[in-house]
């Protein structure tokens, strides 16, 4: 581990998230134009930021077809203007996708193999439902594999909240109300403002431009909460209300080794420490983060205690409730999800954990006392994932 | 065809930085294969939206784009036909007060240029106070003058306040009448269309953000106005040019010449906007605008929607060989080669001339890669494609075999035959006569199914027209492999019956044999062709005769003579001048005179007197229609349309005279000599057919 290089957080910026669906922001945009509006905004940005030095484009995506397959990393260099000399690839792990782009992109700068990479996910999930095209083995279900739940993430969060009956659904709506709230304030202070960029999409109205995320409810109370349906069970607990929903979006990162940072004058605001990805049962997928985060604080000889923030995905409040109360932290706790989460913003599946990233360094932009953040979601079929990253 | 009307659709961006701003798309709701263009219900939609716009108290600033790929490509042609003066003066006006009120509102306008963008759409981006252009949009072009009209909503005054009057001239004058050139996005912005030209890929983000500096102030935009050569010497010039081009024969570039030239010497804008509606009014229902709109849609539409393609499917063509490897030869070899990009066989029985084709054939790709338009490997295989023989045998195994020799019918024959020993039977054999009969050629092979005509115009690279020939024998699949060449080739196609000279040979004979005749009677060459190209025809028929070559021309005229004695008469001075070894009557060392040979040889009538002017073009006329009336009632084209689109794209007669048949329906000269017009609206059966 000695001779690791720093791999280094320099900037990252993401589309406003839409809805999935015929009358959503991006219902009439490909997502490879969304990719590629991301990647422009990065070099926008960044004037130091030489196309012809990015060593590499990694992007994910869950369902790799249509206008997201074609190595979305390749397709999207060319679209972007990027020379044709700097190379890309497409990974997949759902809803980790964009952060295992991120830990492959640190990785092989941490090497020393590559100095400059862009990292991102992409999902339109209006133009990709989740499972699209996909064809299950027999044998998952044949041999009992996994249970039929397994398959379908509102049932797995159910199983969830069978598996911790302290956590109602009162509980779980109480969180997802705080979501909404917290992204209400944040977005009236102007925190996604610095990772947010607007987009122009095409629609049956003419051009429109986006850029505010389309998903928010703010002012939603627990009393509309309690109104809505539980479509994944009779008298279930999983609404669509304390989900996160169905989504279109796009998101990267830029990291750089320390030294190529430096030495192009761009800045270095986070290095990632190191990472886990874990498996689990897949029929209670959302467990995923708790065992993560416990092993990578075991790798780290780090507690909870040190950690200063926490950006969690939000596949479910169920998954968020079932992590605070593991760590035993309090329901409204500051330091996890302080500008709320995917509950209210929506959760297009590969692009999540590039959202997730550049909120952990505005936040590190903006508390000077900070040292440690997590980055951690849970993943279908049953895994988990975090990624700790330390304040520069 | 009723207006696909381009509608105006109005959103709000509501900025961080400066507030709301309006969005406003140009969309026709179809694909960019059907652009935006405007009609009397794009302008009413335009004066909604501008409604609608100035109903919010908090607009900022206006951004006026297009559907993708797509601005807008100027008026609905289809409200063209058989307009009248008065409904193309409110058209003109219609446009100026709509376009108007874009102009006027109180805050910034910015027109981002996405796409393509053409006469009235470049017209409504010029009432824009600001303009952004996409490095990628297609063209941008005034090409009102190439359809015998004028820019007429604002082009003429606008232009010239924004780019001076020199480049204003080049894009409405000179680059409509040279082809209907279009700009590309580089040009256009160099030429001071464009207050910036912006990358493709981030360009509406990019003019947005434009927009929102030019409203904060934070960024300002200051044009030098260009260096202008003295206004008389600019408009002179372009007068010329005007000139040389349609030789006064259509009244549009000199009205738009006027109209530019008045705003240029500081008229009002009020004042030019009523002088480009008095233009519209006096043009559009005239005979040279309605003329251009029926070619330009007989060019853009029925040639390539290819109503008489068979329904059979096509050969694939995987190999070709061209017999007969001269000047014809090596061109038809050169341009198969590049289309097609499948192995040729050049064939010819004399070596030297087979050597020659080589060096024509090569040397055509390293000048391509010279240009960088070709890399030095693509071009180095596309050679090794090539196989240059004496021998038939190597042709085994072809697609296609076309035929360019000599134009003797026996000796056509006699390689048709040699050739179909070595090909299987379902090769299609193609000849490039320009005159002898293709049933001829194939009366005695095992398969006369397979033989069609494919008849291509000199120079091979720059005539778009291709004369398809079916005989009565010919199979649906050879018809139709002829037609899929053709548009691999990318030529038009127009199917015509097997009779001597088809179509564009047929009819620039007899043409050519009216202005000879004018010779005889005494008139100088030179002012035979002065008096027809005041048709509008791009030269005369003496100056063509040196491009044809006399002793092609001679032979033509020959069996034309030999199949209507009655209509073609045997000229033996065309004769004479065939057998003489000239490359035609002038001498052009000496500028436009007559050889003194021709001068000498030339033989006149007896006591005939010159005629006038209006006589030679009389006469002239009076014999093509003549002819045109037989070839109708012979079944030589489906439609007079069709001799029309030959005219166009193989003769390059004029758009402003709808080739021919059009000009003399529209002048009369149809209804004096046969009390009906020429072109009609149904198609009829090819002879033999």
């Amino acid at each position: 581990m000695a001779d690791l290089r720093d791999a280094v957080y320099v900037d990252g910026v993401r589309v406003p998230i839409g809805r999935a669906g015929p009358k959503g922001y991006y219902a009439a945009t490909r997502a490879d134009d969304m990719v590629v509006r991301t990647i422009r905004a990065l070099l926008d940005r960044n004037p130091g930021l030489d196309p012809a030095r990015i060593d590499d484009n990694v992007w994910a995506a869950t369902t790799q077809q249509g206008d997201q397959a074609l190595t979305i990393g390749r397709t999207s260099a060319i679209l972007a203007g990027l020379p044709k000399s700097v190379p890309g690839y497409a990974i997949d792990r759902m809803c980790a996708g964009a952060l295992t782009s991120i830990t492959n992109a640190a990785n092989a700068i941490r090497v020393g193999a590559q100095q400059l990479v862009i990292a991102g996910g992409i999902e339109h999930m209006g133009h990709h439902p989740m499972g699209q095209g996909a064809d299950p083995n027999p044998r998952f279900l044949a041999e009992q594999l996994v249970g039929m739940s397994a398959l379908v993430m509102g049932q797995t969060a159910e199983n969830l909240h069978d598996e911790l009956p302290d956590i109602t659904k009162e509980r779980a709506d109480t969180y997802a109300v705080q979501s909404q709230e917290r992204v209400a304030k944040a977005r009236a202070e102007g925190v996604f403002d610095s990772h947010v960029v607007r987009m122009a999409v095409w629609s049956d109205d003419g051009w429109q431009v986006v850029t505010d995320d389309e998903h928010p409810r703010p002012g939603t109370t627990l009393e509309d909460l309690a109104t809505l349906k539980t479509p994944f069970r009779a008298g279930g607990r999983v609404t669509a209300g304390n989900a996160a929903g169905l989504n279109d979006g796009a998101g990267c990162v830029l990291l750089a080794n320390r030294e190529t940072a430096a030495e192009l004058g761009l800045p270095a605001r986070m290095r990632l420490v190191d990472y886990t990805f874990v498996g689990v049962e897949p029929e209670t997928m959302g467990y995923g983060p708790i065992p993560a985060t416990e092993r990578l604080l075991t790798r780290t000889g780090l507690a909870i205690d040190d950690i200063d923030v926490v950006e969690m995905n939000e596949a479910f409040a169920v998954q968020c409730v079932a992590f605070l109360d593991h760590f035993g932290l309090p329901l409204d706790s500051p330091k996890v999800n302080p500008y709320g989460g995917a509950i209210a913003m929506g959760h297009p599946l590969a692009m999540s954990g590039a959202r997730l990233t550049q909120q952990l360094a505005h936040w590190f932009d903006t508390h000077d006392d900070a040292r440690y953040g997590l980055v951690t979601l849970c993943v279908g079929l049953g895994m988990g994932c975090s990624v700790l990253w330390e304040r520069i | 065809m009723a207006e696909l009307v381009t509608a105006f659709k109005v959103g709000y961006a509501d900025s961080r930085r400066v507030g709301r701003l309006a969005v406003v798309t140009m969309d026709n709701g179809a694909d960019y294969t059907k652009p935006n263009t405007f009609g009397a219900g794009a302008l009413a939609s335009l004066d909604a939206a501008l409604d609608e716009v100035e109903r919010q108290p908090d607009v900022k600033g206006l951004l006026l784009t297009g559907k993708p790929f797509i601005f807008a490509v100027g008026a609905d042609l289809t409200a063209f036909t058989d307009a009248t003066e008065e409904l193309a003066r409110e058209g003109g006006r219609r446009g100026h007060e709509v376009f108007g009120r874009l102009r006027d509102l109180p805050f910034p306008t910015l027109a981002a240029i996405n796409g393509a963008c053409m006469g009235g759409g470049l017209e409504i981006a010029l009432h824009c106070d600001y303009r952004t252009l996409s490095a990628k949009a297609a063209a941008l072009a005034f090409p009102e003058v190439f359809l015998s009209i004028v820019p007429g909503w604002g082009g003429t005054q606008l232009a010239p306040r924004l780019v001076g009057a020199a480049n204003a001239l080049t894009v409405i004058v000179r680059n409509a009448l040279d082809n209907n050139r279009t700009l590309k996005p580089q040009q256009a912005s160099e030429l001071g269309f464009a207050d910036r030209l912006l990358p493709a890929v981030d360009f509406f983000e990019d003019s947005l953000a434009l927009l929102e500096d030019l409203v904060s102030g934070t960024t300002t935009i200051t044009r030098t106005p260009p260096v202008e050569d003295d206004l008389d010497a600019v408009v002179d010039r372009i007068r010329r040019y005007a000139d040389d081009k349609v030789h006064g024969a259509t009244r549009a570039p000199y009205a738009a010449i006027d109209l530019v030239e008045f705003a240029a010497r500081g008229g009002d804008l009020a004042e030019g906007r009523h002088r480009e509606e008095d233009a519209l009014a006096e043009l559009l229902p005239g005979r040279q605008a309605q003329a251009a709109v029926y070619s330009f849609n007989l060019t853009q539409q029925r040639v390539k929607r290819q109503p008489w393609k068979p329904a059979a499917p096509p050969r694939t063509v995987t190999k070709v060989g061209v017999v007969g490897a001269g000047l014809m030869g090596w061109q038809l070899g050169a341009l198969f080669l590049q289309r097609c990009e499948v192995p040729l066989v050049m064939k010819d029985i004399d070596q030297a001339v087979l050597d020659r084709a080589r060096q024509a054939i090569e040397g055509e790709l390293d000048t391509r890669v010279a240009k960088g338009r070709l890399s030095a490997g693509k071009a180095a295989f596309l050679k090794s494609l090539v196989t240059y023989t004496t021998d038939d045998a190597p042709l085994a195994g072809a697609d296609v075999v076309v035929e360019a020799v000599v134009e003797v019918l026996d000796v056509k024959r006699a390689i048709f035959a040699d050739i179909e020993r070595v090909v299987d039977d379902g090769c299609v054999l193609a000849t490039n006569t320009s005159s002898l009969s293709v049933a001829a050629m194939a009366a005695d092979l095992r398969h006369p199914e397979r033989v069609v005509g494919l008849h291509f115009f000199n120079p091979v690279a720059v005539l778009p027209l291709v004369e398809v020939v079916r005989t009565p024998a010919t199979s649906d699949e050879a018809v139709a492999t002829a037609f899929a060449i053709a548009k691999t080739l990318r030529k038009s196609a127009v199917p015509c019956a097997d009779t001597p000279g088809f179509v564009v040979n047929r009819l620039l004979t007899r043409f050519m044999g009216a202005c000879g005749e004018a010779v005889n009677q005494g008139n100088d060459f030179a002012q035979v062709d002065d008096a027809v190209k005041a048709l509008g025809l791009p030269m005369g028929p003496f100056e063509l005769l040196g491009l044809v070559g006399p002793r092609v021309a001679a032979h033509v005229a020959r069996t034309l003579h030999d199949a209507y004695p009655d209509r073609f008469d045997l000229d033996p001075n065309f004769q004479m001048l065939g057998d003489s070894g000239l490359p035609g009557v002038y001498d052009w060392s000496r500028g436009r005179v007559p050889y003194d040979e021709v001068r000498e040889r030339w033989e006149r009538r007896a006591g005939a007197q010159p005629l006038t002017d209006e006589e030679i073009r009389a006469a002239a006329l009076e014999a093509t229609a003549d002819e045109i009336r037989a070839m109708l009632d012979e079944g030589v084209v489906a439609d007079a349309r069709d001799i029309d689109t030959c005219m166009l794209l193989g003769a390059g007669w004029p758009f402003f005279n709808g080739g021919i048949c059009k000009y003399l329906d529209q002048t009369g000269i149809s209804e004096k000599l046969f009390g009906a017009p020429l072109v009609g609206d149904t198609d009829r059966a090819l002879a033999g057919a």
